[in-house]
């Protein structure tokens, strides 16, 4: 039993492992890129994996302008094809969608982006974010403006509100309250990934329109004087007259990022820290 | 002789290190590195598009396992105080690369004493170790720190600590060969697998050894739970931990096609494991000797090695590239040549004559193949092939690099190393004439271009003179000291003996 024991535990194990793990279900696809940048125009070796299904597997493809297959008389209908890339003349950021189907009728979709994408520039009005830039392409499932603070989790701009629009070279999402954390404009978009050049940004309370300015310039004053409590009280009376000039952030133009003092410096402030 | 073996090896290890990483796997694992000596994030943060990452949340990640960046992490922490200048480089990758050189050089003194451990005597287990060291990737993989050095480590200690269960710290040893396990499974998610073998095959014996006792059954089954529970433990937190880590970063790999994998890795011309490790093939002697000798060892052995062999063919980038040979199944080397050293002290005669020669001859071919893979990255040879294929409009047959390069001997990065090595350093600088790929692609590109920019992979030429020759001539020093302590301790263990 000592002798053979391990021997059959590694064909269970093996038996468990390389079984096809479809067995009959078209579960999911993925489109593989491996970029040839080397050659002028750039290629692209595109496979479309396929996890599970019935054989024989059918494929199609469909590619947006400025992605072309190379070669001559090649079929379009194989698990991998090989393009070139031309950045210039791409639209809708270079997609290219392989479709599989397998003998049982069942078909599965995957997409991917290709050509460049940039962001020149991230500007925002009153609870909107605003990025400019180019290659954003046709907003996928998985696609949005990202704010990543340098540690947590990152928050998604909602690219489904009133306001939001996605276009190829501008994207206008609502951004989340802000929590005064410093954090980058990012864009995802079809598996690729675009930063802000301006590095990170604070996100900073977008100013209401009519009613109360005070509570908001109030609440960063808090933290700070704390600390401070026994000299805190004398300072007490005075604080209300300072109250008007508090208003000063909302006579500002409506810009909800602004740089801080040293950009891509890994501490956040703390909410009060601004005067 | 194990500190000095182990000082010897770092230093020539370390002298052969790299000019850069390569790959964009490299890149994207050091760039993951040094987020988390920074920031303490796994954020690749850069812009554009990297095949070796992935994005999700608005965030990139590199696609490899945890394992090798969080090892890479203190070198980077330590090349974070060197200066960033282009000029200095070379001493950061220095740094980068020393983790491997350590890792390797720690492989092969545990494979010295396990040779030891399996009765070999000094003299034999010296030359299995430096078969494996010099002859076999991961003489390569010692100049790269991706990981893979670290797995052969981690493995080849698995299996001697799997073997270990039969003594009296047979729950110690059971945990050690499941936290090794749990280790080598943060690289790899797949090694998973032979260390799950490992645990089953040391549960076995813990029966099998309760009944030759002569112990009762319930005894018998409570030291087989106990050992398989020690072992267990710590091999699922990693298996977990290697599963949460693909659930933060979005990545699951589809498999790939079994047969094409073991094809691939056994007999491609390539990736042939065998070809680019050619001391392996005196392994299946030496696992039959042992399996005569050692009925219980040699099964264990040999499962873990099926294992490790299945689970890397089964992987969709069996092969690793781009890398110098198949560089995912490094751990299996150390494993299957462990036996060597007995092998060759149970030979007499005519058969220990030609044992010699054999591992002689095996021994500088594979040293010859280690020093062609190391002369140019191994990117290179695949970049040259995508000029090509792009350059002749290859259809889509040619587009797989897989099957391009290590299914077509024409296309195997062993012929096309020389050809580039030729043509770098001779006069005649177009490739295109005597391009391996002739018969396949008469129509070859001028290639006459592309070879001035194909620079030797050794770190002394980045670095200024007087800084290569001063620290080069360090490491060569402690090279020296290093054989020169090995020498006079083996010296002084045979002369006890005699």
């Amino acid at each position: 039993m000592v002798r053979v024991g391990p021997l059959l535990f590694v064909a269970a194990a093996t038996a468990a492992s390389t079984a096809p793990s479809g067995c009959g279900r078209l579960r999911g696809a993925r489109v593989d890129v491996t970029r040839v940048e080397t050659v002028r125009p750039e290629h692209a070796i595109l496979r479309c994996l396929v996890d599970g299904g019935r054989a024989p597997i059918a494929y199609s493809w469909r590619l947006t302008p400025g992605i072309h297959q190379a070669g001559y008389g090649v079929p379009g209908d194989e698990a991998a094809m090989l393009v070139t890339v031309e950045p210039i003349k791409t639209t809708q950021a270079g997609l290219v969608t392989c479709t599989a189907s397998d003998a049982s009728g069942q078909s599965v979709s995957a997409s991917v982006a290709l050509g460049p994408m940039a962001i020149t520039r991230a500007a925002a009005g009153p609870g909107t974010i605003t990025v400019e830039g180019s290659g954003f392409g046709v907003r996928g499932a998985d696609d949005a403006v990202w704010l990543v603070p340098a540690r947590g989790a990152a928050l998604m701009a909602d690219s489904s509100c009133k306001q939001a629009s996605w276009a190829d070279a501008k994207i206008v999402a609502c951004v989340p309250p802000p929590d005064g954390r410093v954090r980058e404009v990012r864009v995802e978009s079809g598996g690729r990934l675009a930063l802000a050049p301006s590095g990170p940004v604070e996100l900073e309370r977008a100013a209401p329109t009519a009613k109360p300015i005070a509570p908001p310039a109030a609440k960063p004053v808090a933290p700070a004087a704390k600390p401070i409590a026994p000299a805190a009280k004398p300072i007490a009376p005075t604080a209300k007259p300072i109250a008007p000039p508090a208003a000063k952030p909302a006579l500002k133009p409506p810009a909800v990022f602004a740089r801080p003092p040293a950009a891509g410096a890994a501490p956040t402030p703390p909410p009060g820290a601004k005067p | 002789m194990k500190p000095a073996l182990f000082v010897a090896l770092t230093a020539l290890f370390l002298l052969a290190a790299p000019r850069a990483p390569w790959s964009g796997a490299d890149r994207a694992r050091v760039a993951t590195a040094r987020s988390l000596a920074a920031r303490g994030s796994l954020d690749v943060a850069f812009d554009g598009a990297s095949p070796a990452t992935v994005v999700r949340d608005g965030r990139r990640y590199a696609r490899d396992g945890l394992l090798p960046a969080l090892a890479l992490a203190p070198a980077e922490a330590l090349a974070s105080l060197l200066p960033r200048a282009p000029s200095a480089a070379w001493q950061v990758v220095l740094v980068e690369s020393a983790g491997a050189a350590l890792c390797a050089a720690l492989t092969c003194v545990l494979l010295f004493a396990g040779a030891r451990r399996l009765g070999a005597s000094v003299g034999a287990s010296l030359a299995s170790t430096a078969l494996v060291a010099f002859s076999t990737t991961l003489a390569f993989q010692a100049r790269v720190p991706d990981g893979s050095a670290l797995a052969a480590l981690l493995l080849l200690g698995a299996v001697q600590a799997a073997r270990a269960t039969t003594g009296s710290r047979s729950t110690a040893a059971a945990f050690f060969a499941g936290a090794l396990g749990g280790l080598a499974a943060m690289i790899e998610l797949e090694y998973a697998l032979p260390a799950l073998v490992l645990v089953a095959g040391a549960t076995m014996r813990q029966i099998a050894a309760a009944h030759t006792d002569g112990g009762d059954a319930a005894e018998a089954r409570s030291r087989a739970a106990t050992v398989a529970l020690a072992a267990l433990g710590p091999l699922t937190a990693g298996v977990g931990l290697a599963l949460l880590h693909r659930r933060v970063i979005g990545w699951q790999p589809l498999p790939g096609d079994l047969g094409e994998g073991l094809i691939g890795l056994l007999l491609s011309t390539g990736k042939s494991a065998l070809l680019y490790n050619p001391p392996l093939v005196l392994a299946p002697f030496a696992l039959k000797a042992m399996w005569r000798a050692r009925r219980a060892d040699a099964a264990l052995t040999l499962a873990a090695l099926l294992a490790l062999l299945l689970a890397t063919a089964r992987l969709a980038d069996w092969h690793g590239d781009p890398a110098w040979g198949p560089r995912r199944l490094l751990p299996l080397v150390p494993i299957a040549l462990e036996p060597l050293a007995p092998w060759l002290d149970g030979l007499f005669g005519r058969a220990r004559a030609w044992a010699r020669v054999a591992c002689v001859a095996l021994g500088i071919a594979g040293l010859g193949v280690q020093a062609l893979g190391a002369v140019f990255p191994p990117s290179e040879f695949l970049r040259l092939v995508d000029v090509v294929r792009g350059a002749t409009g290859a259809p889509v047959w040619f587009g797989d690099q897989a099957s391009e390069c290590h299914f077509i001997p024409q296309f195997s990065p062993l012929v096309g190393q020389p050809w580039m090595i030729r043509h770098v350093f001779g006069r005649d600088r177009d490739g295109a004439a005597d391009a391996p790929w002739r018969l396949l692609v008469p129509g070859t590109p001028k290639l006459d271009g592309e070879f001035p920019k194909l620079r030797a992979d050794w770190w002394a030429l980045e670095a200024p003179r007087a800084h290569a020759a001063a620290l080069g001539g360090g490491l060569t020093l402690l090279a020296l000291a290093g054989a020169l302590g090995v020498w006079r301790s083996y010296r002084r263990r045979t002369h006890v003996l005699r």
